[in-house]
This record gives C-alpha cells, structure tokens and sequence, in this order.
C-alpha cells in the first residue's frame, strides 16, 4: 500500500494557511477578541478518516461555527492484502491518507484529500443549507460533494489510481483491473442531522443519501461488498460527545457508510486527536469464500487516525498575542522596578522623618537651655542687687522680686 | 567579480539612515531577532545573546544559498545552484533555546541550543551604568554526527552501502576530512536599545550590537586557510542590526556582521509572524575564482535568502491559552499600577507629615522663644528696679569708711 508524505503537506498547508489569514487579521485587537465565547461551548465534530468533518466515513450536516477552523488529518488503515502471511513490512500493509478540511462563514467548507503520494487527490467541500434552531424539530440540512478531481475510477477505499514505471523509465498512472468500472467523479450526498444537548455532552444522528462512492459498487457485486448495506446509497450513523474536561472530549460513533458498519472512538484535547475505528464489522475475518477481491475487500479491519484542528485567525492571531505577552512581561519588570523605587523612597523619607523629628527636638532644647541660662544669670544678678540692697537697709530681708519658675514645658 | 566592502557599507548605511527617517517611528517595546541561515535566532549567520521570551515560540527557516552551480562543480547536487536549509526551534522560559537544523535531504542534521545567562531586559529598568548591561548566552551548534561540515553546512555525500557496511553510507568528501566542527561551543554578548533612549527626539529606532567568540564552525577551517575565508577573526564574530518599525505589526531590519569568516550584509521583512529575508554573503571572497575545489564553493559572494514563520505553539492549539495568558497579564499589570499608585500615595503623606512636623516645630519654638523672652524682660526689669533702688539708697547712705 501507499503511504503519504503527510509531513511536508501539513508544514506546507500550515503555512500556506496562516499566511492567507494573516491579512484579515491585521486590524484585530486583542480586547475585541470575541472567540472565546460562543463555539468553546461546542464539541465539534471530529474529522472523518478521509473527507473532512463528520463520522467515520459519513458526512454530516454541520459547518463550524468558528470561520476559520481547519482541520489536518492523517489516517491509516490497515489492509491486510497478502493471502498468505505478509512478508513485507507494515508500512506497506498501511492505506494512508492525508485531509485538509477548512470551515467558513458557518455553512461552507471545502478541502483537499489526498489518496496516496504519487500523488492522487480530490477536492470536497459541504454547504449547509439548512441550520437546525433551537425549539425547532426539523434537522440541519446540508449538500456536498466528494472526489472532485481527475481520479475517477476511486473506489471507497481510494485505491483506484496507481503508477507504474514504464519500460522508456517514466512514469504513468494506471488502474487496476478491478477498479476501471468505477465511476465516482463526483460524488454527490445530501445528509440530515439532528443534534442534541445533554448538560454538557451532545448527540447527534444523521441520515443521508449519496452517489458514487456511497452506492457505485464497480459491477463488482458482493466482491466489493459482501454485506452490510441497508439500502444502495444510504448512510445513516450516530455520535456521542462527552465533554471530560475544558479542552478535552471523547466522542464515541457509529455508523453505516452505505456499505458496512463502523465504529470507533475519537479523543481530542486542544483539537490533538487520536481515533481508533473498526470497519466492516459486519464482515468478521478475511476468507477466501467472500470473492476474489477478498484480500482487499469484505473482512474486518482496524483504522487509526491522528488529526489536528485550529482555527486560522487564531494561528495568525498568535503571533500579534505572543508579542503582546512579551510586551507585557516587559513592562512588569518596568512596573515591579517603579514599585521597589518607590519603596525605596518610602523608606528613606521614613529615615528623614525620624532624623527630622531628633534634630528639631535638639534644637529646641539647645535653644531653650540658652534661654533658660541667660533668665538663671538674670536671677543671679537679682539676688545679688537684693543681697547688697539688704546690706545697705542694714539686714533687714528686701521683698522678693524673683519671678515664678518657667512654666514652659519641653517639646515633645 | 571585485567588490569594494567599504563602498557597500557606504551604500548600505545610507539606505538605512534613509529609511530610517522615511519610516513612520511606531513605538515596539520589545527586541526581536530573525533566525539565521542554519541555526535558529541571530543575524545572517552569527547567533545573538537573546532567546524568545515566551515560552512555546517557535520557529521554521527555510534557507537557500546560491553556488556558481555546475560550473562551480558539476558533480555535486548541492553545489548545483542552491544549497537549501531547513531548521526548527523552540523556546523555553525565555533562557532556552533548542532547535535542529537540516543540512540537507539526504539527510544530514544537527542539533543547536543556546542558553541566556543575563537578560539585558532586567537591567534596563536600573539606573546609571546597570542599565547599559549586554545580554549574554553561550550556546553550542552542530550536536549530532556530522562533525566535518563547513559554515555552509556542506561536506557530506550520501553513498550506496555495501555488504559490509549496509544502508546508505554519509561520507565527507575529500574537501572536508580534515574539518572538525562538531559541538561547537560559543560566548556572545548582545546590546540592543532605541535611539529614543538616548535622545526622544530621534524616534524608535532600534539599534542592537553583538560580539561573541567560538571554536568550531568559528574557527577550524578544516587547514584551508586563506582559500576557505580572507576575512578571518580567529574564532570571533560581530555584527550589527537595526530596525525599524513601518506598521504595528511589523518590522524592518537591516543586518551586517562577520561571521568570523567573511563579511555578510542584508535585510529581513517580518509581518505578523512571517519573515523573508535576503542576503549578500561572503563580500570579502568577491575573487571570482572558481578554478581550484576550495574556491568553487568559497572564493566567491554570494545571495543567500530565508522564508520563516514565527509563533507560539500555544496559538495552534484550541483553548485559547494566550488570550488568557494575555488577560492575565493584564490583570497583574492593573494590580501594579495600583501598588505604585499606592507607595505613591505613601510617599506624598510623608512628605506632608515632615513639612508640617518642620512648620510645626517652628511654630512651638517660636512660641517658646517669645515666652523665655518675656520671662528675661521680666528678670531684666526687676534687677533694674533693684538696681534703681540699690542706686538711690546708696545715695542716701553715708558715705563708707572701708575701702572698696
């Protein structure tokens, strides 16, 4: 099997993206940022293992409510092709894919799926036309297409294109016999989905109808699918979404893709995912008595998917929001040195207070005892003048005329 | 090609005095440096003592250098028009910085880091000589096997294995044996400030100096000598950069250094996280000389460019973990003002409490000098009335038959 080279595609995508949002941006600040509101109160839908939003395998009628979200997912299923043990390794059993699903407006999206690194690819894109609303019983409705592209002979599995290296030594697509009556460009779906809120877990289910790779069996018959459908292009499935932490979900899901029954479990936290799904259930292990596409088709096989979401403006919006926090951890160091300046100042007017406070006290004193030595002297030379008066009135005592002691109190 | 260095620099510091004054001054409170060639944040080439200060940016580099191509060596790939780089960092705490760097597609990598030891942020806010501290950090690039690259990251070709050795076999080609730059180890000092720093009138313009010293990349020229640089520093680089800021979310900057080996000049354009810069390196090797194997990939300058994104691993993920963060920062900014609004409340009540203590203490020693005053007059006037009396019975009195 093929395997993509997803890497160089989502560090491609990644910044193709964040650069054509980037412009829509620019006038953004950051306290009239209102994306933190209404969509964090929805568990949004997980990518599906190759087209974009929606179950397992099925679409569903739901676009973002966030313009801008995206979501970059890369899947791998395992395809145990060999009809005696493999001797290859397990790259080579692997059937990876590679999807860019991007949401607008709140009722469009359309992406890119890339089918194998030779490489093949489609384009499909959803338009919702019909939101569900609150106390409405009617479900959201919505249009879309899948496989839009030069590759038309894509089966479900999207192995219907190869290469080959021809005798001249170049390159040229192919396909394989098995896969020539296939007739999946486009294909086209109408889906319905009802969706419902329970606290702070929702659940949905959906019912839609397709063409192409939901009903085209390649006039392969019960090869292609020995059973498993309800009725030729009709999908139907199911999710149930618990919300286990602020930034954390697990979603659980069911459905049938118009061909089998799938099931499988999908975590996320800060739009990282991780889902693991089992499909064709209902076809139990690989035997040679399901036809002779039974190494391909028509046994039970295990998927894996590692997915990642965000939101456009955010990205872009991040560089303007880092700066901003560096901004800011810079003027607290600004902030934190104007406070330890100022107490810096507090405490030395503190210390001028106390010095204030003892020099003028001193002063004071020192004035007063000056004061106090000059009025004493005074005294002294009273006594003396009433001493020599006594002596002239010949000992008899002379009338006081010292005046009472101060009555000044010190300062305090 | 001759190529008068002076002359370029005349040249180039006039454009950038030009745009200097052309360019509307918006205030950017913070420094930032582009990612070099290779090895994650600095100049052209040299690494600068500065990490990015919040913790989970990081940054993709795309890099291309053009050779002389299949003229300069028809035999190898990478000579053959364009030696591409790639490199990706992260980094931590505002300290540390940790990338790899991808020499090529064969591949051969990397790793580099670098951490700050002093910010010079934390000294800017001190007063006097403190606040002119550089920011310093030591670093280390090329952790990893490939230890005979040169300073273009080229010395490596990818050959078949063999029985004995099977796999695909790295091997340094005859150029490059005698080269040792692996774990290169480096000390760089980083000064930035603005203009406006210095004098408010000369708008925001910032202005950042580097010099540092290192051994390997820096220094070992594999025994080349003269033919590998003319332009050595013996392990020592510096440079210079200048930005300007044409819009909010924008900026600028113009670049020229030494890399220790050769002279590098050029510009980067960054806008909301995006960055393309260009580059006219190795301006002293302008010897047009592509005869002998060392001159083919070094005796000649030469136009480098890089393509780079910058941003915080945060932003990519759901949860809006940097809006809160900004919030937050917000918030603890509020409360800071207040704590100064309040010391300085503080400071304005002792203040008030010392003059009116002075003014107070005047009062009651004025009051009290006016009292002990009165009390001397009071003293001066009963001795002069004893005097008096004293005066006249001395008077009436007969006259003393002792001696004074």
């Amino acid at each position: 099997m093929r395997t993509t080279r997803w890497k160089l595609a989502l560090v491609s995508s990644a910044l193709i993206g964040a650069h054509a949002s980037a412009p829509a941006l620019a006038a953004q600040d950051v306290s009239a940022d209102t994306s933190l509101t209404a969509p964090a109160d929805a568990i949004l839908y997980p990518a599906t293992l190759d087209f974009g939003t929606g179950l397992i395998d099925d679409p569903v009628a739901w676009v973002s409510p966030t313009s801008g979200d995206v979501w970059v997912q890369a899947s791998g299923k395992i395809v145990s092709y060999c009809a005696t043990p493999c001797p290859i390794n397990f790259a080579d059993k692997l059937n990876s894919n590679l999807s860019i699903d991007t949401h607008w407006k709140q009722r469009f999206s359309v992406g890119l799926s890339i089918y194998s690194q030779n490489p093949d690819y489609g384009f499909f894109g959803q338009a919702l036309i019909l939101k569900q609303q609150p106390n409405k019983a009617w479900p959201a409705i919505a249009v879309g297409f899948r496989n839009l592209g030069p590759y038309t002979h894509e089966e479900r599995y999207l192995v219907g294109h190869d290469i080959y290296v021809s005798p001249t030594g170049g390159i040229t697509d192919t396909t394989p016999g098995y896969a020539r009556h296939f007739h999946t460009l486009p294909t086209v779906y109408a889906v319905a989905t009802k969706d419902a809120t329970f606290g702070r877990n929702s659940a949905s289910f959906s019912l839609g109808y397709g063409s192409g790779i939901f009903r085209d069996d390649g006039e392969l018959g019960r090869n292609y699918n020995d059973k498993g459908t309800i009725a030729k292009g009709l999908f139907l499935g199911a999710r149930y979404a618990l919300r286990t932490s602020e930034n954390s979900n697990v979603t659980v899901l069911a459905e049938n893709n118009g061909w089998d029954w799938n099931a499988g479990l999908v975590g996320t936290w800060r739009g990282l995912s991780l889902g693991v799904y089992g499909t064709e259930l209902e076809e139990g292990g690989k035997n040679p008595s399901k036809g002779f596409l039974y190494t391909i088709y028509n046994y039970t096989k295990f998927n894996m998917a590692l997915g990642y979401s965000g939101n456009l403006h955010d990205i872009a919006h991040g560089t303007i929001l880092r700066a901003r926090i560096g901004e800011l951890e810079q003027e607290q160091l600004r902030l934190r040195a104007q406070i330890a300046a100022r107490q810096h100042k507090i405490e030395e007017l503190q210390t001028a207070l106390q010095k204030a406070q003892g020099g003028e006290l001193a002063e004071v004193a020192k004035r007063r005892e000056q004061l106090d030595a000059q009025i004493r002297e005074e005294q002294e030379a009273i006594k003396r003048a009433e001493e020599r008066l006594n002596q002239l009135q010949g000992g008899s005592p002379a009338p006081s005329t010292t005046p009472p002691p101060s009555t000044t109190t010190p300062p305090r | 090609m001759i190529f008068s260095v002076p002359r370029f620099l005349r040249t180039a510091l006039k454009l950038v005095l030009t745009a200097a004054v052309a360019l509307p001054g918006i205030a950017k409170a913070q420094e930032i440096y582009p990612q070099t060639m290779y090895w994650g944040a600095g100049l052209i080439d040299i690494p600068v003592a500065w990490v990015s200060p919040v913790t989970g940016d990081f940054s993709i580099n795309f890099a291309g250098k053009t050779f002389h191509g299949a003229k300069a060596s028809p035999g190898l790939s990478v000579l053959n028009g364009l030696n591409t780089n790639g490199a990706l960092s992260f980094s931590l705490f505002g300290r540390l910085e940790a990338g790899v760097s991808i020499y090529s597609d064969n591949p051969e990598w990397g790793l580099f880091a670098q951490g700050l030891l002093l910010n010079e942020e934390n000294f800017r806010v001190k007063s006097g000589a403190l606040r002119w501290v550089p920011s310093v950090a030591v670093g280390m690039r090329n952790i990893g096997p490939y230890d005979h690259i040169d300073r273009f990251t080229v010395g490596y070709n990818l050959f078949p294995g063999s029985v004995a050795t099977p796999g695909k076999q790295h091997e340094a080609d005859s150029l490059h044996q005698n080269f040792s730059t692996g774990n290169t180890v480096y000390g760089v000092a980083t000064k930035s400030f603005a203009l406006s720093e210095l004098n408010p009138g000369w708008g925001k313009t910032t202005v950042s100096l580097t010099f540092g010293y290192g051994n390997g990349l820096f220094k070992n020229d594999g025994g080349l000598g003269a033919a590998y640089a003319s332009s050595s520093w013996s392990g020592a680089f510096g440079g210079v950069k200048v930005d300007l800021y044409p819009s909010a979310h924008s900026t600028l900057s113009f670049m020229a250094e030494n890399n220790a080996w050769d002279y590098n000049v050029g510009a980067a354009y960054e806008w909301h996280g995006l960055r393309a810069g260009a580059y006219w390196t190795e301006l002293g090797a302008s010897r047009a000389d592509t005869i002998s194997a060392v001159s083919k990939e070094f005796g000649y300058s030469k136009f480098s460019f890089t393509l780079g994104w910058q941003n915080n691993v945060m932003a990519l993920l759901r949860g809006h973990s940097l809006d809160r963060r900004v919030a937050a920062l917000e918030r603890q900014r509020q409360l800071l003002t207040g704590e100064i609004a309040a010391r300085q409340q503080r400071i304005s009540s002792l203040e008030l409490e010392i003059n009116r203590y002075q003014a107070q203490n005047l009062l009651e020693l004025e009051q009290r000098r006016a009292q002990a005053e009165q009390e001397l007059r009071s003293e001066r006037e009963a001795l002069q009335r004893l005097e008096e009396r004293l005066h006249r019975l001395e008077q009436d009195a007969p006259p003393s038959t002792t001696p004074k």
